[in-house]
């Protein structure tokens, strides 16, 4: 009993200390991305603009017609999708052939705070997806989205759908006016004069208050519980390795730009405008029915952050005639991690996009 | 309810009856039982948690929950608000904000730029929204910037 609490204790302390040098990190300007630990896949970055570099995967063997667009959220750092060997992302997708781009956001300075949707969709991914085509010699892509990153995924296809041959979404919140997480109704309910003192005092979102709000949604595990998972599975092969570099990336918040944290505030959580196709985006709204390319909707059915309902509205809302909802029995993370995910559900997802490459 | 039921069951059967037998076993010397009370503690635990992730998203769930935070949120601010004043006053040459981009000796300067950088990234996404008829340029030629879609 006494060796448990032992490690227990010490892991513990880890723990704090790895939180203590994320919040480190998040105050930083500019954020040090140079010390994200490796992935399992090399690179090239392609393209660079103010706020994303663009990274190139090649694939393995013959690629297929039409390379991925891999959309990272805008909250913490791009490396879960590519976190270690089979537990990655980007690998699973090169290993079936497909030439995988991700969108590395740079995280914002201060003096990027009026930053919103319009710059983020209509500057840098606009010019991110040009250097794709470029790049790859392609008219079309295969746009990937995760969480955030899905909600821009479908915003940019919305807009620009001739450019997107297929578009999966994974975990993206599409109706915020769910039940069944507690911490949407904060963020809709957060009045003006603290909204506008967060940004008159730091010009963004502070990476401290996105970190406590998502272990907000889980305060019991993320205090104790991943403790005891860590002790019970310890033996489990490279399970010890996995669990490090994850707390890594639960400890890799960015500053959210200001813009777009106020947006998201107003537009989403308050107003839930994508519902109804009154979006705004710089001088137009964005309509969902404009979106016609066939559509993966992943949903994970475990997921605290984004939950079920968040997701299934988003294939009614557009005019997809080739979409599905897949529900995949695993958490927000999980479906990217997971070993099961990359035994079962990423080559699922492979398996789609190639059946509709031609 | 019904899980929660389940919980608090099993938290009373694991930290009144299971954890203080296998105690009782461990003092006694029998066998396996430091392995005994270690599960048994897990198992308290387990149950522990369970009811805590309850007792939890009930607490999310009520009116003062959103005031508690809001307000805690405003409290925090208005500290850190303060004590930014508190240390401008008494090292007034130090730049107390990390993410502050600014130049101290050109601000002026600064801010026009920032400011025009700002307009021209709003026409530019005005200029890429109204591209075309779809908005996009696709299939430029390798060879110099056509933006003719031609591939």
């Amino acid at each position: 009993m006494t060796p448990l609490i032992n490690e227990l204790s010490r892991s513990w302390i880890d723990g704090a200390f790895r939180t203590f040098h994320g919040t480190l990190r998040g105050l930083s300007d500019p954020y040090p991305v140079h010390e994200d630990p490796a992935g399992a896949s090399d690179y090239d970055v392609i393209h660079q603009a103010d706020l994303m570099q663009l990274r190139y995967y090649p694939a393995q063997g013959r690629p297929k017609a039409t390379p991925v667009v891999l959309v990272y959220a805008l909250i913490k750092r791009p490396f879960i999708l590519d976190l270690m060997p089979g537990r990655s992302v980007v690998e699973s997708l090169t290993r079936q052939g497909f030439e995988v781009y991700l969108t590395d956001w740079v995280p914002p300075a201060r003096k990027d705070n009026w930053r919103g949707f319009d710059d983020y969709v209509n500057c840098e991914l606009y010019d991110a997806i040009d250097a794709v085509t470029h790049h790859a010699g392609v008219q079309q892509v295969n746009m990937l989205g995760y969480c955030f990153g899905g909600l821009l995924s479908v915003i940019w296809t919305a807009l620009y759908p001739d450019a997107v041959k297929n578009l999966v979404t994974l975990a993206t919140p599409i109706d915020a006016g769910v039940e069944g997480n507690p911490l949407y109704t904060l963020a809709a309910r957060l009045p003006d004069q603290v909204l506008d003192s967060i940004l008159d005092l730091h010009g963004n979102c502070p990476a401290a208050l996105i970190n406590g709000w998502f272990t907000a949604m889980a305060p019991v595990h993320h205090a104790l519980s991943k403790y005891l998972d860590l002790h019970k599975n310890k033996l489990g092969v490279g399970y010890v390795e996995m669990f490090a570099r994850f707390e890594r990336w639960m400890n890799s918040d960015v500053p959210l730009a200001g813009g777009i944290f106020r947006e998201m505030v107003e537009q989403v959580f308050r107003a839930n405008r994508l519902m109804s196709s009154e979006f705004r985006i710089g001088s137009g709204t964005v309509d969902l029915k404009k979106i016609i390319c066939p559509l993966l909707n992943i949903i994970a059915t475990y997921d605290d952050v984004v939950p079920v309902g968040a997701s299934i509205p988003l294939l009614d809302l557009t005019a997809s005639l080739d979409g599905r909802n897949l529900m995949y029995p695993a958490g927000h993370i999980g479906s990217t991690v997971s070993t099961s995910a990359h035994k079962k559900l990423w080559p699922a997802v492979g398996a789609w996009l190639a059946e509709r490459d031609n | 309810m019904e899980h929660t039921e389940k919980s608090w069951f099993a938290l009373l059967e694991a930290s009144t009856w299971e954890f203080p037998l296998a105690v009782q076993k461990w003092m006694l010397g029998g066998k396996g039982g430091n392995q005994e009370v270690e599960d048994a503690a897990l198992k308290t635990f387990h149950a522990w948690v369970n009811i805590a992730n309850a007792s939890v998203d009930r607490f999310y769930q009520t009116k003062g929950f959103c005031e508690l935070m809001t307000g805690s949120l405003s409290w925090l601010l208005q500290w850190q608000r303060l004590g930014r004043s508190i240390a401008g006053t008494m090292m007034p040459g130090a730049n107390m904000d990390m993410q502050n981009g600014a130049k101290a000796d050109e601000p002026a300067v600064y801010e026009i730029v920032q400011r025009l950088s700002r307009e021209v990234r709003q026409l530019t996404a005005r200029l890429n929204m109204q591209e075309g008829p779809n908005g996009f340029r696709i299939g430029r030629k390798l060879e110099g910037d056509n933006d003719s879609a031609s591939r």
